[in-house]
Parts: structure tokens; sequence; C-alpha cells
């Protein structure tokens, strides 16, 4: 456990120096979110029918998406593709550890460190000046902070079957194409997902990205309450464990047929 | 030859070279086709749960989502060059292009022409005509010569956008990603018509990075609807001049980095 303890720590370390990124990462989302709630505010003011979630709602809820914006599982990690390409695999499989919990300690790194460098910018920033608001109650807050760990860890073992992907796809590049398309799509992190038509919202709040963003955003709104806080943590949990197995199941099929090219 | 017949002559060779992996350039085009059909079906969820956007409809927002997909498509499969230009500094292999010649600007945008865009023009293409055969929009020779002539102007401006962008890096060396913010952050905003933002976000959009000039004034005039801002008929077709006017201020930069340009050595 220690040992996975210092890859995490490790990764976190080098990824957290990575300021200035962060820095002018802000400034892009804010842009982005501000595009956004215009465009909802337009919307708004048009429609005759009764929306979805008020608009006040709306605005916090993008502002969240672009605080946490980081936390999903976007491509495989660059650093492991590169290892990937270049044999350098081999040598992890050399360490007495064991391959899957290697990178799921680098993916939880990779979506802690940059989500805790641009979260409190962006909320910052937004909240002084564009109506981002603090949870609408302690329980909120709490529950918050509870399915967003759980979040993390949801995000960090989808990453992971990406990184495990690579073993058959090499770059990586259409897989997390489609990633990235899909994740916008069903987390909520294009429009809250309360906007979809009802029967596709409620579908796509089954499928695990709506427990990456959308589920905390909900908690944090006050939307979601008490009752629905041990469900909603049963249904992460389930993901992470249902998506856990297959990615350690499909990595001990790759690495049966592993060929490590010359040295 | 000349060296528009060399523009091409590398672009040639640069299709042909990616050209040697079909099925992954297959592959890669259908995903960005797809991918890009999933911001599209954003666009119905909003106008399926909100019936308009102000006084907008949904085939109307469609020809300037569609429009400005074509477009940046386009700008985006020749820019290549320019991203890359920190490592091209980096590496050494500008002071091997310098050698050649062939004026450096020519050489960087005809780097690679990026097959797997057409994912994203195909997209566009479609959602812009559907959208433009929905309207009733008349298929004459002004009308296209019109949206050409618009279009011309707003890939004129994304490629100033990425020259300018490129640029810096003759001071720099590191890339600045504040550029990203101007083309995808365009692409982003004037998918929509820009009237529908403050005013600050319009003025912007029509006075410091123009794009959303050159698509709105143009597409308002073909769509038939009354414009927020009371301009001339025949203006429509001044106003795609400023993509020429930002294309040829960037040139003008780049030539002043170029000046400024030290070889890093390596």
């Amino acid at each position: 456990m220690i040992k996975y303890y210092a890859f995490f720590l490790g990764h976190m370390q080098s990824l957290l120096q990575y300021r200035e990124a962060a820095i002018s990462g802000t400034f892009v989302q804010v842009f982005f979110g501000l595009l956004r709630i215009y465009l909802l505010k337009a919307f708004y003011a048009s429609s005759t029918l009764p929306p979805p979630m008020p608009f006040e709602q709306a605005v916090i809820y993008v502002w969240l998406v672009e605080a946490t914006l980081r936390l999903a599982p976007f491509a495989p990690d660059t650093e492991i593709v590169r290892e990937i390409r270049s044999g350098q695999v081999a040598y992890e499989l050399i360490k007495p550890m064991d391959l899957y919990f290697i990178w799921l300690s680098r993916s939880l790194a990779s979506k802690i460190a940059p989500t805790l460098l641009r979260f409190f910018p962006v909320a910052v920033i937004s909240s002084l000046f564009f109506g981002f608001r603090g949870p609408s109650s302690g329980f909120a807050f709490f529950s918050w902070l509870l399915t967003i760990c759980m979040a993390v860890v949801l995000s960090s073992v989808i990453t992971n079957l990406l990184n495990i992907s690579l073993l058959w796809t090499i770059s990586g590049e259409g897989i997390s194409q489609l990633m990235i398309a899909c994740s916008y799509l069903l987390s909520g992190q294009m429009i809250p997902l309360a906007i979809f038509p009802d029967t596709a919202r409620d579908l796509i709040r089954y499928l695990p990205f709506a427990g990456i963003i959308d589920l905390p955003n909900r908690f944090y709104l006050g939307e979601l309450q008490m009752e629905h806080l041990l469900p909603s943590i049963l249904f992460q949990l389930a993901w992470i464990l249902l998506l856990w197995f297959i990615g350690y199941f499909i990595l001990r099929i790759g690495l049966r047929k592993l060929v490590v090219q010359g040295g | 030859m000349s060296n528009i017949k060399i523009y091409f002559s590398f672009l040639a060779s640069s299709v042909m070279s990616q050209m040697q992996y079909r099925a992954s350039i297959i592959m890669l085009s259908l995903g960005q086709f797809m991918v890009t059909g999933i911001e599209f079906l954003v666009l119905l969820a909003l106008f399926h749960r909100f019936d308009s956007l102000l006084n907008w409809s949904l085939a109307e927002v469609a020809l300037f989502y569609g429009f400005i997909h074509v477009v940046f498509a386009l700008a985006d499969s020749l820019s290549r060059g320019f991203d890359v230009m920190p490592m091209l500094i980096k590496t050494g292999e500008l002071d091997r292009m310098l050698l050649r010649p062939v004026p450096l600007l020519l050489q960087v945008s005809a780097k690679e022409l990026t097959i797997r865009r057409v994912g994203r023009f195909f997209h566009g293409l479609i959602v812009a005509i559907w959208a433009w055969i929905s309207l009733g929009i008349p298929f004459g020779f002004i009308n296209i010569l019109l949206i050409v002539w618009a279009g011309l102007s707003a890939f004129l401006l994304f490629q100033a956008i990425v020259i300018l962008q490129a640029t810096l890096c003759f001071w720099t060396t590191e890339s600045i990603e504040l550029g990203n913010l101007f083309t995808y952050g365009g692409v982003e905003a004037v998918q929509f018509p820009i009237s529908i933002y403050p005013l600050a976000i319009q003025r912007f959009f029509l006075f410091i990075v123009p794009l959303g000039a050159v698509s709105y004034f143009p597409l308002v005039h073909l769509i038939g609807k009354q414009s927020v801002y009371s301009i001339p008929g025949w203006s429509v077709w001044i106003i795609p001049l400023t993509g020429w006017v930002f294309w040829l201020l960037s040139q003008w930069f780049f030539s002043l980095g170029l000046r400024h340009y030290t070889s890093s050595g390596s």
C-alpha cells in the first residue's frame, strides 16, 4: 500500500508544479463558463415552457463544472502512452507491484492535482463577479464533498481503462477523442443534464459519467437531499467496483499477450 | 516553380504520407465526425427544452453553427505547422528551413494538411446545407458567392490568429496558450448569432477579434433577418475584408518577429 502511495505522491508533486498552466487555464475556463451562461440566459429568456431548473442554479452548475473540469476522464496518461511506445513499460512489470494499481495511483494524482490547482481560482473569480454561490446548506457541502471524493475514484478507474486500452491501440488518440465527447455530453459538462429531454436525461443518469459531475453538483445545489445520499454513494461505488474488475481483468489478458520488442 | 505551386506540392506530400496509414486516418476522421456530431446533439437538446433562442429558430442557429465549423475545420487542418513552432525553434529545424529559397511562412503553413479534420468539416457542411434548405434560401450565384466570401474571410482570420500566436514564439520560445482562447473560444462563441450575447462580448467579436463580424452580417443577410446593427446592405460584402486586413497584419508581424529571431543553437 505504501509503495502505491509513493507513486501517487510523486506524481502529485510533479503535477502541482504546473501553476502557470493553471493560471492561463483559469482564464480560459472563466471565458468558456461565461459564454455558456450567456447562452443559457438567452435560452431562458425566450422560453415559454417551464425551465428544468432555476436560472441561478444553472449558473452555479456551470461554474461547478468549470471549477472541477479536470476531474473528468479525458485521455490516457501521456506518460503511459510514452512508456508503451518506448517499451519502458517492461521495467514497470519487473517491479514487485501490480501494474493496475501503479497506473491507478497515477490516475488518481492526475485527477486531484489539476483540480486542486484550478478549483479555487475559478471559484473565487466566479463568485466575486459572475454569480457563483456557496452550497445551499451544511449538508449540501458535506454530501458534495463526499460524492466528489467518490467521483475522483470513479473517474480514475475509467481513466485506467483508457490506459489499459493502450496495450491494443498504442496511440490512444481515437479512444480519447471518443471519451472526451462522451464525457462532455454525458457527465453534464456541456449543459446541465436536467436540460436534456426527460427520458434521455433519466437514462444518462444511470451511466458512470453522470456520477462524476452531475451527481455531486446536484447535492451542492440542494436538489438531492439526505435520503438520496446513500443510494448515490452506492451507485458510484457499484460503477467503481464494476469498472475496476473489468479493467483488472482486461489488463491480465493484455499482459499475457504482451510482446516486448527488443532492447 | 512559383511559390503557390510549391505550397500545393508540400501539401500533397503531407497528404500522401498520412495516407500511408489509411485505416487509421479513416477511423480518426469518422471518430471526429461523431465527436463533433455530439456537439450538435447538445444544440438539439437545448432547442427541445426551450423552444427558441430569443428570436432565432433551430435552422437559423444551425446555419451559423455549420458555417463556422466548416471554416474552422479548414483552418485547423492547415495550422499544424504553427502549432509545432516551439518545437521547430528548439530542435533547430527552423534554421534548416531558413536555408531553403522558399519563404518561411509558406513552409510553415504548408507543413501539414491534417486529413482527419474532414470529420468536423463534413459535420459542419451537412448541418449548414440542412439549415440552408430548410430556411428556403435560394441557391443563387450571389448567395453562394457571399457565403464563400464570408467563409474565406473567417478562414483568413483563424489563420491570422495562429500566425500571431506562433510569431510570439520568436520571443518566448514556449507556446502561448492564449491563442487557443481566440480560436476555440471564437468557434464556441460565434456558432451562435453574436447578438444573443451581452454588448461587451458582442463588441469583442465585432471589433477586436472580428470573427463575429465576418459571420454575423453576411449570414443575417442571407437569412433575410433584421440585423440589430443598422448597416447598409452592400456592407455585407465589405465587412469580410477585415479577414484580409488581419491576415496581412499577421504576415507583417511574422516578418517582424523573424527579424528578432536568434537561433536556439541546437
